[in-house]
């Protein structure tokens, strides 16, 4: 257990990665996923089947492949971006797919009356959206957008396997130096505890802030 | 979404993968003139530990030890391997066959014990080999092993077995780099473990950058993402044995002493494994192991074998 605290820094290091690419995936992932979910949810039947197709192709490949595509199989076709750049972009469009399901599900929780109000009083498709539908269906997804994000941090355990030394990484590379695997996993899981029941807690504070009470 | 749009998304995906993962495969255009080299599966074919253990020796009059008497209990040596490296240990698919100088050796073993080359490999990565030798999910470990001082401390290792030094992967067209001093400050591509700590024990100033698997470290040079590949120089032969848009430098550098890892709780064990070891290094057994595995790639005669207990935790 002493070499675990001589050597706290690398997992601290490799920590800060997991949260750097949590917190640059989701936000990545949220404008990807509400684009997708509108999309699905428009009147214009290419677009609907084009966001379709999209998100049943991501959510039916393991996350691996995509990280794999997108940073070994991009360069083929002429674009090389940096490994962290990579794996956020992998993360992004693929929780995007998820984000897309949840904003259809947030939409669909808005009362088709309202809808009709809306249009009523003369509001475009986009009117509807921006100021009736989607700011109600936010406040709607806080939980299941929350667990997107938990979803997010233990995901990018698998930028270890292409190149970006994250928790995970770090915790492996301690346990091959000083062969420790019970303590290296065990910290490694403290880490990704402290990073999910972080964010668990603040899903509930949020939540119960912008909850709309009907 | 009907059920059709889904199966055409379902299908369309399979095709894109498919395509994008061919093109994984495949050697980047623009390599004209490039002389045709062969396959991975024809080099991975010649490898073979069969006639080594064929004539391999059957232990006599073993002390007691209750890891033996666990694997003859059994009837097979279940030992830590590797399926992906090769010239060590490789797995056909086809076959469901295990080749190369560790596999080898651990079918040398178990006849050694048994008097059949009768094993069963466990491969869980690297991460796992202490623990599993702990509580005796597996017998030993025979899996690019390197020996450490810090792992002695909770494995026993028989060996060293084989010598294996850090060999170096640059572009076909790279002259700025030829020896392990001209990576210093340079991006290098390996995997975690001996490797990447025998690159940072020689040149302090590098950047590893950490992959999986030798395909991806050699992927990395060819789309630029590193500058150079460092790993045990016998699995980058078999590695850039059919590319030619990369070259393995004559340079080698470090020391990376392979053992077999044992339970740390039965000495009497790592008395009899290396007895075994220094038996089939005097009757010929290994040079002719080595022949048949590392020497298909190396393609030089055998070098000596490591003497057993000369490194620190062995």
């Amino acid at each position: 257990m002493s070499v675990l605290f001589a050597h706290l820094g690398e997992l601290l290091t490799g920590l800060l990665t997991t949260l750097e690419l949590a917190v640059l995936s989701f936000p990545l992932a949220l404008v990807a996923g509400t684009v997708l979910g509108v999309c699905r949810v428009s009147p214009i039947g290419p677009l609907q089947s084009a966001a379709g197709f999209y998100v049943h192709c991501l959510r039916n490949s393991p996350l691996l492949l995509i990280l794999v595509m997108v940073v070994f199989g991009l360069p083929y076709l002429g674009a090389t971006i940096p490994l962290f750049g990579s794996v956020v972009l992998g993360l992004g469009l693929y929780f995007g797919a998820y984000v897309c399901e949840t904003v259809r599900s947030g939409i669909a929780g808005v009362p088709i009356g309202q809808i009709e109000a809306a249009r009523a009083l003369g509001l475009t498709f986009s009117g509807v959206l921006r100021q009736v539908v989607l700011p109600q269906a936010f406040r709607s997804m806080v939980q299941p957008l929350g667990t997107i994000f938990i979803n997010v941090s233990l995901a990018s355990a698998l930028g270890a396997a292409v190149g970006v030394q994250e928790l995970t990484g770090s915790a492996r590379q301690f346990n091959l130096d000083y062969a420790q695997p019970v303590p290296s996993f065990i910290a490694a899981v403290v880490g990704y505890l402290l990073i999910t029941l972080t964010a668990g807690q603040l899903t509930g504070v949020v939540e119960r802030k912008v909850r709309v009470r009907r | 979404m009907t059920t059709k749009t889904r199966l055409a998304a379902a299908a369309g995906g399979v095709i894109v993968t498919g395509a994008l993962l061919a093109a994984c495969g495949s050697a980047p255009a623009g390599t004209p003139g490039a002389a045709a080299k062969p396959a991975a599966a024809e080099i991975a074919a010649t490898i073979s530990q069969d006639e080594a253990v064929a004539s391999a020796p059957v232990g006599q009059n073993l002390p007691i030890s209750s890891t033996v008497d666990r694997i003859r209990q059994r009837g097979e040596l279940v030992f830590a391997g590797s399926r992906n490296t090769l010239g060590f240990s490789q797995l056909d698919p086809a076959t469901g066959k295990i080749s190369g100088f560790d596999a080898g050796m651990a079918d040398l073993l178990a006849k050694y014990l048994l008097g059949k080359p009768s094993t069963k490999m466990q491969s869980g990565g690297s991460d796992t080999r202490e623990a599993l030798l702990g509580n005796h999910t597996i017998d030993v470990a025979i899996q690019t092993y390197t020996i450490t001082p810090e792992r002695a401390q909770l494995v026993a290792f028989a060996g060293p077995y084989y010598e294996a030094a850090s060999g170096i992967v640059v572009k076909a067209t790279d002259t700025s780099i030829t020896k392990a001093a001209d990576l210093a400050g340079k991006k290098v591509a390996t995997e975690s473990g001996a490797a990447k700590s025998a690159l940072v024990d020689e040149v302090p100033t590098a950047q590893p950058v950490l992959f999986d698997t030798t395909a991806q470290c050699i992927a990395a040079v060819e789309q630029g993402r590193a500058d150079a590949v460092t790993l045990n120089n016998a699995s980058l032969l078999g590695a850039t044995a059919t590319k030619t848009d990369v070259k393995l430098l004559p340079a080698t550098f470090g020391k990376n002493p392979f053992g077999i890892g044992l339970p740390k709780d039965d000495p009497a064990f790592k008395t009899i494994v290396n007895g075994f070891l220094e038996k089939i290094e005097a009757d010929g057994t290994w040079a002719k192991l080595w022949s048949g595995t590392v020497g298909k790639l190396l393609k030089t005669p055998p070098p000596a074998p490591p003497k057993v207990g000369s490194v620190p935790g062995s």
